[in-house]
């Protein structure tokens, strides 16, 4: 989490400096009187443009500035009564405290600007502040500033020029504008322009960055050992954005999460089960290893990962609690990692799992942007035959099928394995008619194939609810097969009453009942 | 306010309105998932800028109880 501060105006009070020195100055040096006196900038105030030509102009501020004037500024100007605290509680919650200056002579390339920006870390220094250099950012006027403020989306900014806040504004960043740090005051405008849920989110995510910061130092230990890693197409991963991304992967190890966060060096809060939070489970699912779980409980913790429990356990209320958690978190620029296919398809002929389709509701809720993964498992790396064969350039194939409508939309309507092609050439989808046959209230599982030349559908139904159901499927496919092309029409019926046998990932074994 | 949250939940999962009731069970009848839930009520609070606490969200079972909580906090705030 990144907060900006402005530091003339806003950490220090700008506006009364200048009318202390600079009106009585240039009163005294050129007889000017002020114009506009509450103007902000020096050159508005006298209207300086109307007194001199340009490089006139540039003369005369020069002089003001390096004849006494910046020193004493730099060195005499006191930070508004708390400025200095709320800077220093921020990094102490976890927050990268950045400040931005378009202080005037700051961004020259020469020695009179070096001594300003010299003179501008004494300043920050005699007054509490202590950042590193890199922290420090100097432009040369406040549309350099603001560009890249908003080229770096951070999630709190702090300034006090009505121009900057509306051109940041109108690019849908946020801006607090205070003259006020007496904590209480600062944090009802905190709260009035972010809302209290989302400062909490944010104070969460910057207690768990500093942890993820101290965690990446040992990223080569992570990252090395026996496992390798290729990565493809790494020029579409999303770079230097501050909004909130949504990843979305296969899952096929357990150590997916911390290589995906590992290479990408973004904080990244997966979603997780709920036993590793809690119990003495742990994501090597041995309770012979109880430091192995207190590690992961810990980390998983700190990280700010979410728990949650899978739909088909019959998930308790806190889930909701964990998708609320997972909203704010996106909705205030910070990343969620996700495996919708609920758990890792470990061996290669388990193909993918169906993914929950939740994270697409998440990101269009919060405008936050997807970033798709794929996790290949061990038999493509560094086997370029195997890699070409499941991509078309940067594309990789997934093996489903689908349209695009008139509109755009994309429809998927199954999986090229498993099309039917019947005798007369025509190629049908049985995803696309179990969908269907799926919508009889009464139908628990059903599997279409082809047989003999003909679709077959076969169902098992829940005779609790439909005794007599041999007679009701028959009608319904008839129903069903008038609003069907002729190709689609389903030929066969059988109705079985033991469900399908299925594969570790619960999925029904397709090829068996053909 | 129940007839709002099921106009939103009916276009949501894509069947007619009369299908939901009170009682319909979100999660077991409606075969939404948690993140389906959440994005609805986050709807909600946007629209009538209103916030249900964190610890309330539990309570949440049937399309009634989402209705409730809303009227809840909009009478509170």
């Amino acid at each position: 989490m990144k907060i900006i501060f402005d530091i003339d105006g806003t950490l220090t009070d700008y506006n009364a400096f200048v009318q202390k020195t600079a009106t009585p100055w240039l009163a005294k040096h050129y007889g000017w009187q002020p114009v506009n006196p509450d103007a902000i900038e020096i050159e508005d105030i006298f209207d300086i443009r109307k007194r001199c030509t340009g490089d006139e102009c540039e003369k005369i501020m020069d002089r003001f500035w390096i004849s006494h004037r910046f020193l004493k500024y730099a060195l005499l100007t006191r930070f508004r009564p708390y400025a200095a605290r709320t800077v220093r509680e921020f990094r102490e919650k976890g927050y990268q405290v950045e400040l931005f200056t378009s202080r005037k002579k700051t961004a020259d390339k020469n020695v009179v600007g070096s001594i300003a920006r010299l003179l501008t870390y004494i300043q920050l220094a005699i007054n509490g502040v202590l950042l590193s250099g890199k922290a420090i950012h100097f432009f040369k006027n406040d549309q350099e500033k603001a560009e890249a403020i908003i080229h770096i989306r951070p999630q709190i900014m702090v300034d006090d020029k009505p121009i900057i806040v509306e051109k940041l504004n109108a690019a849908k960043i946020k801006v607090v504008c205070v003259s006020d740090f007496e904590p209480a005051v600062f944090n009802q405008e905190l709260c009035k322009v972010y809302g209290a849920r989302s400062i909490q989110m944010m104070d969460n995510l910057a207690q768990s960055g500093r942890f993820y910061r101290k965690l990446m130092l040992l990223r080569g230990i992570l990252l090395g050992g026996s496992t390798k890693v290729q990565i493809l197409n790494e020029q579409n991963l999303v770079k230097d954005y501050g909004g909130g991304i949504l990843y979305v992967s296969n899952h096929r190890s357990t150590l997916d999460p911390l290589y995906i966060t590992g290479y990408i060096n973004r904080e990244i809060h997966w979603v997780a089960l709920k036993r590793f939070f809690t119990s003495e489970d742990s994501i090597f699912n041995n309770s012979k290893n109880p430091l192995l779980c207190k590690i992961t409980q810990y980390c998983f913790n700190k990280l700010y990962f979410f728990p949650i429990e899978r739909k088909k356990d019959n998930p308790s209320a806190d889930n909701f609690q964990t998708a609320k958690a997972m909203n704010t978190c996106l909705k205030v620029g910070g990343s969620v990692g996700i495996f919708p296919e609920g758990t890792a398809t470990r061996r290669e002929e388990d193909d993918f799992n169906t993914f929950d389709p939740g994270f697409i509701g998440l990101a269009e809720q919060t405008k936050a942007i997807i970033q798709p993964i794929t996790v290949f498992g061990e038999g493509y790396y560094k086997n370029p035959q195997a890699t070409a064969e499941v991509f078309e350039g940067e594309w990789f194939k997934t093996g489903d099928l689908g349209y695009t409508d008139a509109k755009g939309f994309l429809y998927i309507t199954g999986r090229k394995k498993n099309l039917i092609i019947l005798p007369n050439g025509e190629n049908v989808s049985p995803e696309e008619l179990e969908q269907k046959i799926l919508r009889f209230p009464y139908v628990k599982e059903v599997v279409v194939s082809e047989k003999n030349g003909q679709i077959q559908a076969e169902i098992f139904p829940d005779r609790e609810t439909e005794p007599n159901a041999e007679k009701t499927i028959s009608d319904d496919i008839v129903e069903l097969n008038k609003t069907l092309p002729n190709y689609k029409k389903i030929g066969r019926t059988l109705v079985r009453d033991q469900e399908f046998e299925k594969t570790t990932t619960q999925k029904i074994k397709r090829n068996q009942h053909n | 306010m129940l007839d709002r949250v099921k106009d939103i939940l009916a276009e949501y999962v894509g069947l007619a309105k009369e299908q939901i009731t009170p009682e319909t069970n979100l999660l077991a009848d409606l075969q939404l998932s948690s993140l389906d839930v959440v994005n609805i009520i986050v709807a909600f609070e946007e629209e009538f800028d209103i916030e249900i606490p964190e610890r309330k969200l539990s309570q949440i079972v049937t399309v009634e109880d989402v209705a409730r909580l809303l009227e809840e906090e909009g009478n509170l705030q």
